[in-house]
């Protein structure tokens, strides 16, 4: 498939799963639970299209336009060249009374006028559209399912004739099972978000349910930061046996970096911040003294992986590595080793510690050098890649 | 019906009637009707103080006042929540964004909700601003009745049932207002449906007079506001 014929999300690891982004002239859902926001995903998808010349059609019922703008301008998806560019169809304004600004409005609560509006801005911009519906979870919570679904066949369908590329959000709000089949049904793609929501803690997950070509089932923990949203992995543990190297390690990868150390060695505390290519990720060191280890349990609660580092020169201590391991992993978390030290004379190869420490042959074990920073960065992304790979429980 | 158990832990008003037979219980949804007027906002405010006095945080939802409007009625009160504002109680303002941007206050730090109708933008929120909100923080939802008017009530149960539930689990009380006489019969039995408790306030010739029977008033008791 040529390139031309896609468009993209604006989120590199989700085009990668779509199989480089969605078809033109396709339809998309972005479905997400209740408390996880579907609207940055169609923000910034318009966003890059935006920029990349295409033409844009937004529909919103639950918010002013302005709004709209107001929220891509807090995602840092702003350049005004870019954002008037968008045309914004307003199905709120008559709500609240408030005259609209916009060229296209409707006025009144009737599907019938949501559809002929939609149709009239598509066909008189109509030169290969991206249309936008964000908020489609307000037909059938006004309607009832039938209604909402016949609804959705008329946007579909007067997209389709325009020749417009179609993506809706959609919160559910506990519909049932049934109802949402049938929404999912209608779409050649299918993005689900999620979360797992801890004390103070949301995790959110994206992940691609449905496509019309060959796509990757992956669990993606993402977050909105400052240049929009961005995979990202809350925590990895970073561990291994005295002097094996762990501090020099996340500071020659890390962004930001910080260390509580103490004469050269690391009392409390290692942490780094990684963000490389879309890909962010949360590095703790574990203390490398005894008397620290019930810091341990601290750390490794919800830790979504491992990397253990172990001094390739120093085989006795292969030993203490596992057990260090053991330590801080919970069965299943996924797990990477950075065979260090590979700088000095007479290191074993990676392939030597996998031997000496029985590793299994699904462990990545790649050689590093922490002090010249070789293959640490590697490390990261093989960890990450399982991390994301390995289906993560949601709830 | 919630029944009290015995070791539950209780959160004052600050009115006398209610905290004689021991005050709200922690972990609840607590629906307050009455009829348009101040007496909610009052109810509510004195019981933020009881909490910011003690240390504790609170969560401000308004769908129909600015949040300045709310810290100005509680002066008028004699208490000044202003000196807590965004250090231990945090205002969801869900009724700025409805209004045109001339109007719309400015240099305010809440956390502003593009309207009474993006209730998932709103569940995002208070989630949000449960984190700073300490251990059991207290919710003031000003108020459901705004929901209804904008949206399908059916929303607003299936809204305030996964927003009850998480509030629960943030160890919250929280106090969702509802005007009496705005709703149908239906809509108000299924909100009650919907909480744990259920206080009402009745004001006649001057007089106020509130009824709770899962708090144990299960006569009208006069209350002064």
């Amino acid at each position: 498939m040529s390139l031309e014929l896609i468009v993209d999300t604006g989120i590199p690891k989700l085009d990668d799963m779509l199989g480089g982004g969605i078809k033109r002239g396709s339809s998309a859902l972005i479905l997400s639970i209740p408390g996880v926001n579907p609207q940055p995903f169609i923000l910034q998808a318009m966003y890059y299209s935006l920029t990349k010349g295409r033409k844009c059609i937004y529909y919103v019922d639950e918010k002013f336009p302005s709004v709209v703008k107001k929220q891509m301008e807090t995602m840092k998806l702003w350049e005004r060249t870019y954002v008037e560019k968008a045309v914004f169809i307003d199905g709120f304004s008559w709500k609240v009374g408030i005259p609209s600004n916009e060229r296209y409005t409707v006025t009144k609560s009737d599907p019938k006028e949501v559809i002929l509006t939609i149709e009239k801005a598509l066909r008189e911009n109509r030169n290969r559209t991206l249309f936008f519906y964000e908020g489609y979870e307000g037909m059938p919570l006004t309607y009832n399912a039938d209604k909402a679904l016949t609804l959705l066949d008329d946007v579909i369908s007067v997209a389709l004739a325009q020749q417009a590329t179609l993506i809706v959000s959609m919160v559910n709000w506990d519909f049932s099972d049934s109802f949402i089949e049938e929404v999912k049904k209608r779409f050649d793609y299918v993005i689900t978000l999620d979360s797992v929501e801890e004390r103070f803690l949301m995790r959110h997950y994206f992940s691609v349910e449905k496509a019309p070509t060959k796509f990757e089932r992956l669990v993606v923990p993402y977050r909105i930061g400052i240049d929009g949203i961005g995979v990202y992995v809350p925590k990895i543990i970073v561990t291994g046996p005295f002097h094996s190297g762990k501090s020099t390690f996340i500071q020659k990868i890390s962004t930001r970096a910080v260390s509580v150390d103490r004469m050269g060695t690391t009392v409390a505390l290692d942490h780094g911040y990684i963000d490389h290519s879309g890909v962010g990720a949360d590095l703790f060191g574990t203390p490398g003294q005894e008397r620290f280890e019930f810091m341990l349990d601290i750390l490794k609660r919800d830790a979504f992986g491992v990397i253990l580092i172990v001094d390739s020169t120093d085989p006795a201590t292969f030993g203490r590595a596992l057990e260090m391991l053991k330590q801080v992993r919970k069965e299943a978390i996924p797990y990477a080793v950075a065979a260090n030290k590979q700088d000095i004379e007479g290191a074993l190869t990676p392939e030597e510690v996998r031997k000496q420490m029985s590793l299994p042959a699904e462990i990545p074990v790649i050689g590093t050098s922490a002090i010249t920073g070789a293959g640490c960065l590697e490390v990261v992304k093989a960890l990450i890649d399982l991390v994301i790979t390995k289906k993560i429980r949601t709830k | 019906m919630t029944y009290m158990i015995e070791g539950d832990k209780m959160v004052l008003t600050g009115f006398d009637v209610i905290d004689v037979l021991g005050g709200i219980p922690e972990r609840s949804n607590v629906l307050l009707i009455a009829p348009p007027g101040m007496e909610k906002m009052v109810f509510s405010i004195k019981m933020l103080e009881q909490t910011l006095r003690a240390g504790g945080g609170a969560i401000y939802v308004t769908t129909d006042k600015f949040p300045s409007d709310i810290e100005e009625n509680a002066k008028t009160l004699g208490i000044d929540i202003t000196q807590h504002t965004n250090k231990s109680l945090w205002f969801i303002d869900c009724y700025s964004w409805t209004l045109a941007e001339s109007e719309r206050p400015k240099e305010r730090k809440d956390i502003l909700v593009p309207g009474p109708s993006a209730l998932n933008d709103l569940s995002i929120g208070v989630a949000q601003s449960l984190r700073d909100a300490g251990e059991n923080p207290k919710i003031i939802f000003q108020s459901v009745s705004t929901l209804l008017l904008y949206n399908n009530p059916e929303i607003v149960f299936r809204f305030l049932q996964i927003l009850g539930a998480r509030l629960k689990a943030a160890n919250a009380v929280t106090l969702f207002h509802c005007e009496e006489g705005m709703h149908d019969e239906k809509t108000v039995t299924t909100l009650k449906h919907l909480v744990d408790h259920v206080i009402e306030i009745k004001i006649e010739a001057d007089k106020s007079a509130i009824r709770s029977s899962t708090l144990g008033i299960k006569d009208w008791k006069e209350i002064k506001f």
